[in-house]
């Protein structure tokens, strides 16, 4: 408030001698349409008072198969599934969360091997929702504590990490009820976006997404917690699925050549596409320069996980479970959509 | 603050006996500082019986429905709903639309606040170089649902149609509507924090 002193008594003094003044066109150009940041600050969500269903879901012979979604949570990391929930503060003032409009030529996107590209095509309009960017060189943060090959990229530092956690009951038939409960610790997801424009010649929305998915711990119990043959230690760990170290970089779309296309068709059936990058080029040499740019800088999906164990137990927070079966380190990296085309079917 | 007003405020009152209200000057009025800041809560409900596209049936069968009556019921129950407000969005030209439909419910809160807050500390350091106002969307500590509802799905009209009628009576057979889910909720949710909105 301090600040709006000064203006006041300068409003106040120029006044009587200062009119206002037309902006040149050289100071207008430089002004650049900006978006907002924002900042989560100190938020803590918690639905396990409430009675959350979800429905449509359909069985083969046509029967609502209802979900209920319990223990819905996100809190600072060290709530121990959820159990000790604390606020979180979720961006940093200097790496927000941003919403807002850029020109295409001006959106970079990181690279595997640490260069920042273009992906977003000229002359168009991007709405884009960028999560907490990632930082190259100085201020870097690892993105998985103790795991380096997550990288150290991040800007989210300790403190900022997430646990989160959401279990789905599906009431299959009476008196059966299938569970998945999922608790993540550490959740990071610097670096993902969202960005959104309007393709001409397709006359339709068109976007490019990039979900980083960063996490110390994800567990998978096929059980609800305290429930028969769910409530000790030992009989829990039978019904885990633990990953350890585990992230994931999604690439959907390379809006230069392969946009991402999701929409609903003429006959109301949702469609999401990721056309063949090439199809633009009418002869051989477009075609070749257009595949030649789609290898070389799309961004590719990447799936890591550190450590993949069924049913054994963790001697500590965060660490590889020991018994049970360990299925080591599995990983998928540099995939690449060349064509994607995914429609729903009603049954 | 509050002392500088209630100042403001016994000087007010003891001057008029002498005194004809005079205009602050500018110095005057740069020491005064706006009290800024909302603090909402509320409840309110949308379309818990229904909108006025659509009255309500006697039972769950759409071919049985007259033009103007439509059931929201979930698959398999026999109870028959009102249905509530919809929202489609076509992104293509000639696409299909996608569908936000059946949304209601009754929703309560306490203590939405929105002000605005000068950050030049704490942030783990980040505030003392920050040193910005930023507009503070204080979240409600808890929000409360009554038959809330909502179904998210694809369709190939804008506006719902009733598939099972003929198009002499009102309906369309070539209306095709998919929801790919659709919620229910009851109960509270704990939602705290703060969201801080700033330019960027």
């Amino acid at each position: 408030m301090g600040k709006w002193l000064p203006l006041l008594l300068l409003l106040g003094i120029t006044q009587a001698h200062g009119e206002m003044v037309a902006l040149e066109d050289d100071e207008l150009s430089a002004v650049q349409g900006a978006g907002i940041g924002f900042v989560l600050d100190g938020v803590l969500f918690d639905a396990n008072q409430a009675t959350i269903t979800i429905n449509d879901i359909n069985n083969a012979n046509g029967q609502n198969v209802p979900i209920s979604v319990k223990e819905f949570y996100l809190g600072a990391t060290g709530s121990n599934k959820g159990a000790v929930l604390n606020p979180v503060t979720i961006g940093r003032l200097d790496h927000p969360f941003t919403l807002g409009l850029a020109k295409g030529e001006d959106l970079r996107s990181l690279r595997d091997d640490g260069a920042w590209v273009q992906t977003t095509p000229n002359n168009v309009s991007v709405l884009q929702l960028n999560f907490p960017e990632r930082l190259i060189g100085v201020g870097g943060q690892a993105c998985i504590a103790g795991f380096a090959a997550a990288g150290s990229n991040c800007s989210t530092r300790a403190e900022g990490r997430v646990d989160m956690g959401i279990r789905f009951d599906f009431q299959v038939a009476a008196g059966r009820t299938d569970i998945l409960n999922i608790d993540i610790a550490e959740l990071v997801m610097d670096g993902s976006y969202l960005r959104l424009w309007g393709d001409d010649p397709r006359a339709q929305l068109v976007g490019e997404a990039r979900v980083n998915i960063f996490a110390k711990s994800l567990e998978l119990m096929s059980c609800a917690a305290g429930a028969a043959n769910c409530a000790t230690t030992a009989e829990q760990a039978a019904r885990t699925a633990y990953l350890t170290n585990a992230f994931a970089n999604i690439a959907l779309g390379y809006g230069k050549s392969q946009p991402l296309l999701f929409d609903v068709n003429s006959n109301g059936q949702f469609v999401l596409e990721l056309p063949n990058p090439v199809a633009a080029g009418t002869t051989q040499a477009e075609r070749n320069a257009l595949a030649a740019d789609f290898y070389a800088n799309a961004p590719r999906t990447n799936l890591v996980i550190g450590n993949l164990n069924f049913g054994g137990t963790r001697p500590g927070y965060g660490q590889v479970p020991t018994g049970g079966y360990n299925f080591g380190q599995s990983e998928i990296r540099g995939l690449s959509f060349n064509y994607l085309k995914v429609t729903s079917r009603d049954l | 603050m509050t002392s500088r007003l209630l100042a403001l405020c016994v000087m007010l009152l003891s001057l008029p006996a002498l005194a004809e209200m005079q205009a602050l000057d500018d110095e005057t009025l740069s020491q005064l500082n706006g009290q800024g800041g909302v603090y909402l809560s509320g409840e309110f409900s949308i379309n818990k019986d229904g909108g006025v596209l659509w009255s309500l049936p006697l039972n769950n069968d759409p071919a049985t429905w007259s033009a103007d009556q439509r059931s929201c019921a979930t698959p398999g129950a026999s109870a028959v709903e009102h249905c509530g407000l919809r929202i489609a969005v076509r992104s293509e030209a000639d696409g299909g639309w996608y569908v936000l439909d059946n949304m209601k419910g009754i929703f309560s809160f306490e203590g939405l606040t929105l002000r605005t807050r000068t950050i030049n500390d704490g942030f783990g350091g980040d505030g003392a170089n920050f040193n910005q106002d930023v507009l503070e969307f204080g979240l409600p500590s808890e929000v409360k649902f009554k038959d809330g509802s909502f179904a998210f799905g694809v369709a190939n009209q804008g506006g719902w149609q009733n598939s099972s009628l003929s198009q002499a009576n009102g309906g369309n057979p070539a209306y095709q509507q998919t929801n790919i889910f659709s919620a229910k909720i009851d109960g509270s949710i704990r939602m705290q924090g703060n969201v801080l909105i700033f330019p960027k």
